[in-house]
């Protein structure tokens, strides 16, 4: 298989642990993308404006959904679904906001800013896949299982 | 028939019996003057004599403008309102209250009047707006626990589900190990955070142990326990001012400066040769940087339980400033602070002990 061809997550989460429990869950799953993982809100911005360290678009490809965390160190997660979805060529991507209750202000506060779904972590495969399927990504990223 | 004894008899009980009201109640003629108050009124409003018009309590010389008593005359029907006035001499000490008042004949052949009846609120008012502050407090309480609580709760349940699932678990020491010590971590991270909540629950409904504190030599004593940490960042501590002799918890306040301390070094990291200064003019201290400063938005919710907007230090809840506040609430002082993005920010706090309990 072709890696290249592999459309990307985005994870954008700053708890180790979770970020290695949702790796982990769509790993297992048998998602075959590559996952990126960026521990804070700026560093998030850099690398979807390729700024900075993130600059080669090669090496820092364009995903094709994001995973944000709410709460992040230098800026929140509602400030980067903010700045990102009015952003006329970024705003297509779709966002998953994770949270670790499902308060009714966060889904909401989201929802205003454009949010396209929510998942209350743990992130499971199961729910992930059904969220993905909602936002008409489910093939890009179905189509890349593996057979496991 | 009855006679005249009988309704002079009635009016005295009626008299009497208003005169144990905690109400104010006052009988005014319909051209303002006193005819009768009671005894709630006389002690609110020592000035105020039979025979005067209302009007001159307030040092008017006319019917005030928004004279509720006159609207009441012209409607011949009953007001009721919740009224704030400011009282005291510099009028800055506001007084809630609800007045009713109705129109009344006060005897056959006399002018039309009017009885006010003042109900004094501020104490109700007063519990109100705190009860309020109190159950947005424990709202943000809630919510910021089923986050924080709930984080390290994932991560556990994550690292059991890890162990019960992975066959390998029990043979691969390394994961095993690494599972194990994560769940350690987290439970860790949840004991700090019930640690956290406990000692603010403990500064709102404990005691202070007060003593006669000398605040020069005790901020000193702080300072150099905080120099080891300074250090690292080539920052400079320094100390303004007349420090006397304080009357305090002397645990209680070393949080407040260590707090304050704590928070201009932790959100000061990029400034080069930081400063703080610790200063007193005799009643006034404050703990002033040069740091990075805070927007309007943080600002104003700086002294809110688990305020914390974005994540600096991961060992952190949002509870250090809220802990402050609670220290110097429970002096009886007050606390502000001004804070300019870019030029750093200054905390001002009073500690009015001798009325502290």
């Amino acid at each position: 298989m072709d890696y290249r061809q592999l459309e990307t997550i985005l994870l954008v989460e700053d708890n180790e642990d979770h970020i290695e429990h949702t790796v982990d869950a769509l790993y297992e799953g048998g998602l075959v993308n590559k996952i990126i993982v960026i521990k804070d809100g700026k560093s998030a911005l850099e690398y979807m404006y390729r700024q900075g360290e993130y600059s080669d678009p090669k090496k820092s490809p364009r995903p094709c959904i994001i995973l944000l965390d709410v709460k992040l160190p230098k800026m929140t997660g509602f400030e980067i679904l903010k700045t990102l979805k009015n952003d006329p060529e970024l705003k297509v991507i779709p966002i998953i906001l994770l949270t670790t209750t499902c308060n009714k202000e966060d889904i909401e506060r989201g929802a205003r800013l454009g949010v396209n779904d929510y998942i209350v972590k743990p992130v499971e495969f199961d729910s992930f896949m059904h969220k993905v399927k909602g936002l008409g990504k489910y093939w890009a990223l179905i189509s890349n299982l593996t057979n496991n | 028939m009855l006679s005249e004894d009988f309704f002079t008899q009635q009016t005295s009980t009626l008299k009497n019996c208003m005169d144990i009201l905690p109400q104010e109640v006052v009988f005014v003629d319909n051209d303002f003057t006193i005819l009768w108050m009671n005894k709630s009124k006389k002690k609110q409003h020592s000035k105020l004599r039979v025979g005067m018009k209302c009007f001159e309590a307030f040092n008017f010389t006319a019917q005030c403008d928004f004279c509720l008593a006159s609207q009441t005359l012209k409607i011949g029907s009953c007001i009721k309102n919740p009224v704030c006035l400011m009282t005291g001499r510099k009028k800055n000490k506001p007084r809630h209250m609800n007045i009713m008042i109705t129109p009344v004949n006060l005897a056959k052949g006399q002018a039309d009047g009017y009885i006010e009846v003042v109900d004094n609120v501020e104490a109700l008012y007063q519990s109100y707006n705190q009860l309020e502050y109190l159950n947005r407090e424990y709202e943000s309480v809630i919510y910021a626990l089923s986050h924080d609580l709930r984080s390290p709760l994932i991560s556990i349940e994550g690292f059991l589900r890890k162990l019960q699932k992975n066959d390998q678990a029990a043979k691969d020491h390394a994961l095993f190990e690494h599972c194990v010590s994560r769940i350690h971590a987290n439970v860790e991270i949840m004991n700090n955070l019930v640690n956290v909540l406990l000692d603010t629950s403990r500064i709102i409904t404990g005691k202070l142990d007060l003593q006669e504190v000398d605040m020069e030599e005790f901020i000193k004593h702080i300072v150099g326990d905080l120099h080891m940490r300074a250090g690292e960042n080539n920052t400079q501590i320094t100390m303004k001012g007349s420090f006397g002799v304080e009357k305090c918890d002397k645990i209680r306040v070393q949080q407040v400066f260590s707090n304050l301390i704590g928070n201009a070094l932790k959100h000061s990291k990029n400034t080069n040769e930081l400063k703080i200064e610790i200063g007193c003019d005799g009643t006034v201290y404050w703990v002033k940087d040069n740091g990075p400063g805070m927007s309007p938005e943080i600002q104003e919710k700086l002294f809110e339980p688990f305020t914390q907007t974005t994540k600096i230090d991961p060992n952190s809840y949002g509870m250090g400033m809220n802990i402050v506040y609670k220290i110097i609430q429970k002096h009886k002082g007050d606390i502000w602070l001004e804070s300019q993005e870019g030029k750093g920010t200054t905390v001002f706090f009073t500690l009015r002990v001798d009325s502290a309990d």
